[in-house]
């Protein structure tokens, strides 16, 4: 059975395509965001653990090199230094200054764009010092200073120029005398450092008897945790004392964790409004084509097919084009990590490129398990609906699946959607989501973002499920000149017999359905854009997410299109009466032909879809 | 050669009793049938006519267990279907009904020979190599087997329908204006292909029909007329079908 639903998803290629595309982009969406914070993660985790490598123990106030650009960490007094060089076991302890700051270039301050910190920190001595020196030397001597190689290579630094440093005194003339790489990660996920002597970092940035860290190294043969808890005895429990690699691992977890924040919650935005659509698109397609293939279940069913056979069959269709849609999104999103890095490069929000790598269970089977989820869960309802085609639609003419509840009271579910859409958009844009934060209990922002992203999907249901009553009378006020100049092309087109099929009646029921969703397409992505342009204007998340949703929408009206043009001619019935019928009208009435054709054509096809086709033709 | 060549002509494939349906209700209601008992012998190529409206179409699908009457009963192979449900109904089809239609049905997808086997496939049951081979023979269709129904003319289609219909040796095997949508020439290459099926391998046969061409190719026919057997008359020719016809339609 599988081979024939395969073979049936490949007779309708287009559509299968169609109904996968947004499938594909919320799987691929879901595995990038995963790769990207695998890989950032990554990156930070080798550039703590490089840059505390020669450190056993190390002494902060606080948080010492947070992605805040708030005020540094508070200072410890100098005089911790001498306490801890009294600790047994310690052989080396030397206090570090970090702050903020950076490189002034005629007056123009020369720091990283995309909010990462723009660090001084003053240079430890070499028995601490992991960089590795791409040109020139540490800064041995005040008014010396290096720089990190990519913010050299960025502004065109070479070593002995005459730089400017922002400190909390003012601008102050300093010498480069070097560049540094650390480790292997050629970003520093966009910051910027530079480093000084211990002895300026103190005068320039207000903390002079007072040092940011303590960098301690154990004698031979003792161990960085036995030092730890020796000299957090000594100093109190004012001072945080880590080893080195407690330390790197907790300033990762610190910066990974504050950027992944950001961009997991937005790129996963994304995928769930992706997903949706997708889900939305997989329940319309299938409805569509359960609907089409009434004759088909039923022929199946006299044939012998069992309710568990049918619906076992469009279930394997969606299951098929999930797997398949997942596939190649997780594919496309390994793909699309790499494109984010090129993005944020460019967006000066280099990424320390660690290689990528795909953490199996979020990268690969989340998506799988999404993708492949989604599409069998919108595809439920239409399979059942497949089920209950009675076998005697096989014999006749023109049967149709009864109408469903959610059919028979669609309008008025609509409109309500749409009021509840709307009112969570009001709620979002004008009132801060308060009504959310009342209900729910989420923070400000989060409220009107949810509120926003609720209201934007509930008005994409609505827009979806009023797009049938939407696009006959639109189509009646702006078809007109669209339709005069079709019938004119027809005209043209049947002195034309070179033109294959132009001068069948078949072709011209095409132009009248071609016409009405191509226009309902148009101004829904209007519509839609107008939305868009709303929320962009309340903020980037929900604006991308109607973005994506308005896109969708456009999609899914085309593909709708699509369908409706392809059921004008079914290979295996030929409607004989029809063109009979427009034939006889051709040599009556040229301009009513194709009318007449396309409702004798969509009236026995699609029963109720066209009612009154002919009243505005 | 064939096992229900041999079953005695006497015993009963498809019977119905007082069978009666109504559409509608209150005023509205419309009988379409009136009581209409039947009996149609094993190996017997029978075929119903009657004007529109008359009930024929109603009969078959009555018979074919695709419609529940409102009152009387249907049996097939000696077991009432009126009472069957939904699961009950899908085996009976599989094991006892095949079915010819106007349009064919044939999935567009499978090759000829993939929609003659569909119906074994469905069932679960294991194909019979030498009799597909022998009903593909027999329907001309040996050199056809790989095309898909889009490469094959109508006629071709039909007798890949009429080969599926064939392939589970059923007890009755109904067909819907198997003609109304040929060409008059290839309707009749159909209608023998019905009939030396019927010679051939015993298959009872019920076809509805308004072509009194097709009808005179039958062992009886059985004339309906608002909801009643009007008439049940052995072969006959054409010209009487036609004079039969007139004579019900104008009572």
């Amino acid at each position: 059975m599988t081979g024939v639903i395969l073979r049936g998803l490949m007779g309708r290629k287009l559509r299968s395509v169609l109904t996968m595309l947004s499938i594909v982009l919320g799987t691929a969406m879901i595995s990038g965001t995963f790769v990207v914070r695998d890989q950032i993660t990554h990156a930070f985790d080798s550039i703590f653990t490089e840059s505390n490598q020669k450190i056993d123990v190390i002494l902060t106030k606080q948080t010492a090199f947070t992605s805040d650009n708030g005020d540094q960490a508070g200072p410890l007094p100098e005089s911790v230094v001498d306490q801890v060089k009294g600790v047994p076991g310690v052989k080396v302890a030397e206090g570090q200054i970090q702050a903020l700051g950076g490189i002034v270039i005629d007056g123009e301050f020369k720091g990283s764009t995309g909010g990462a910190p723009n660090l001084v920190l003053s240079w430890p001595s070499e028995q601490f010092d992991s960089t590795t020196f791409v040109s020139g030397h540490p800064p041995s001597q005040d008014g010396e200073v290096v720089v990190n190689k990519q913010l050299a290579d960025d502004n065109h630094l070479k070593v002995g120029q005459r730089v400017g440093l922002a400190t909390s005194v003012g601008v102050k003339q300093v010498t480069l005398v070097g560049v540094y790489t650390l480790g292997g990660a050629t970003s520093l996920g966009g910051a910027t450092i530079v480093g000084t002597t211990f002895h300026d970092a103190q005068q320039w940035y207000d903390r002079v008897g007072k040092a940011s860290t303590v960098n301690v190294l154990a004698e031979p043969g003792v161990s960085p945790v036995a030092l730890r808890d020796r000299i957090q005895k000594v100093v109190g429990s004012g001072v945080r004392v880590e080893t080195g690699q407690q330390s790197a691992d907790r300033q990762t977890s610190e910066v990974a964790g504050s950027i992944n924040g950001f961009l997991t919650t937005l790129l996963l935005a994304f995928a769930g409004a992706s997903v949706f659509v997708g889900a939305f698109i997989i329940f319309n397609t299938f409805s569509i084509t359960v609907g089409q293939r009434t004759r088909e279940f039923a022929m199946l069913r006299t044939i012998g097919a069992s309710r568990r056979q049918v619906l076992r069959a469009v279930l394997s269709e969606a299951l098929i084009v999930g797997l398949i849609a997942s596939a190649i999104g997780i594919l496309a999103g390994i793909g699309f990590a790499k494109l984010l890095n090129i993005l944020f490069d460019s967006a000066g929000f280099g990424l320390p490129t660690a290689s990528i790598t795909v953490p199996i269970l979020w990268s690969v089977l989340l998506p799988l398990a999404v993708g492949t989820g989604i599409a069998l869960l919108a595809a439920t309802g239409p399979a059942f609906r497949a089920t209950r085609v009675p076998p005697i639609a096989a014999l006749r003419e023109g049967a149709e699946l009864p109408q469903s509840w959610m059919g028979r009271h669609a309008l008025p579910i609509a409109v309500g959607v749409t009021v509840v859409g709307v009112g969570f958009i009001v709620d979002g844009i004008f009132n801060k989501g308060s009504v959310m934060h009342a209900a729910t209990g989420f923070g400000d922002t989060a409220s009107t973002l949810v509120s926003l992203a609720v209201g934007a999907v509930l008005c994409f249901m609505a827009v979806a499920m009023l797009s049938r009553y939407v696009v006959r009378p639109l189509s009646a006020v702006i078809g007109r000149p669209v339709e005069i100049v079709g019938l004119g092309l027809q005209w043209v087109g049947r002195g034309v017999s070179a033109i294959p099929l132009v001068g069948r009646p078949v072709r011209r029921a095409w132009y009248a359905v071609t016409r009405d969703y191509v226009l309902a397409s148009v101004l829904f992505l209007v519509a839609g854009g107008g939305i868009t342009f709303l929320l962009f204007k309340a903020g980037v998340v929900p604006g991308a997410i109607a973005l994506v949703i308005a896109v969708a929408g456009g999609v899914l009206l085309v593909s709708r299109w699509w369908k409706a043009r392809e059921s004008e001619w079914p290979p295996e019935k030929p409607s004989r009466q029809a063109g009979r019928l427009a034939r006889e009208n051709t040599a009556r009435n040229t301009s009513r032909t194709a009318v007449t054709a396309a409702a004798m054509m969509i009236g026995g096809r699609c029963g109720r879809s066209f009612p009154r086709f002919t009243r505005w033709a | 050669m064939n096992a229900q060549a041999d079953t005695p002509l006497n015993s009963t494939a498809v019977a119905s009793t007082d069978v009666s349906r109504r559409y509608g209700e209150g005023d509205a209601a419309v009988d379409a049938l009136r009581g209409v008992t039947v009996d149609i012998p094993e190996g017997q190529f029978t075929a119903v006519m009657g004007p529109s409206g008359s009930g024929k179409s109603t009969l078959m699908h009555i018979l074919a267990g695709l419609d529940r009457p409102t009152d009387g009963s249907v049996t097939i192979a000696g077991r009432e279907i009126t009472t069957m449900g939904d699961q009950e109904l899908t085996l009976l089809r599989r094991e006892h009904i095949g079915f010819i239609f106007q349009f064919f049905n044939l999935l567009p997808m499978l090759t000829a020979e993939e929609n003659i086997v569909l119906p074994l496939r469905l069932a679960g049951q294991k194909v019979d190599r030498a009799w597909v081979d022998e009903i593909l023979g027999k329907v001309g269709l040996d050199d056809r087997r790989e095309h898909r129904p889009a490469q094959l003319s109508g006629g071709q289609q039909q007798r890949v329908a009429i080969a599926r219909a064939l392939v589970s040796k059923p007890t009755v095997m109904f067909a819907d204006e198997p003609t109304g949508n040929l060409d008059s020439h290839t309707g009749e290459e159909i209608l023998g292909l019905m009939r030396e099926s019927v010679e051939t391998y015993g298959q009872t046969t019920v076809m509805v029909t308004h072509d009194s061409r097709a009808a005179a190719m039958a062992d009886r026919i059985l004339f309906l007329a608002d909801g009643r057997i009007v008439r049940d008359q052995a072969q006959t020719s054409a010209a009487d079908v036609l004079q039969a016809m007139n004579e019900v339609s104008g009572q």
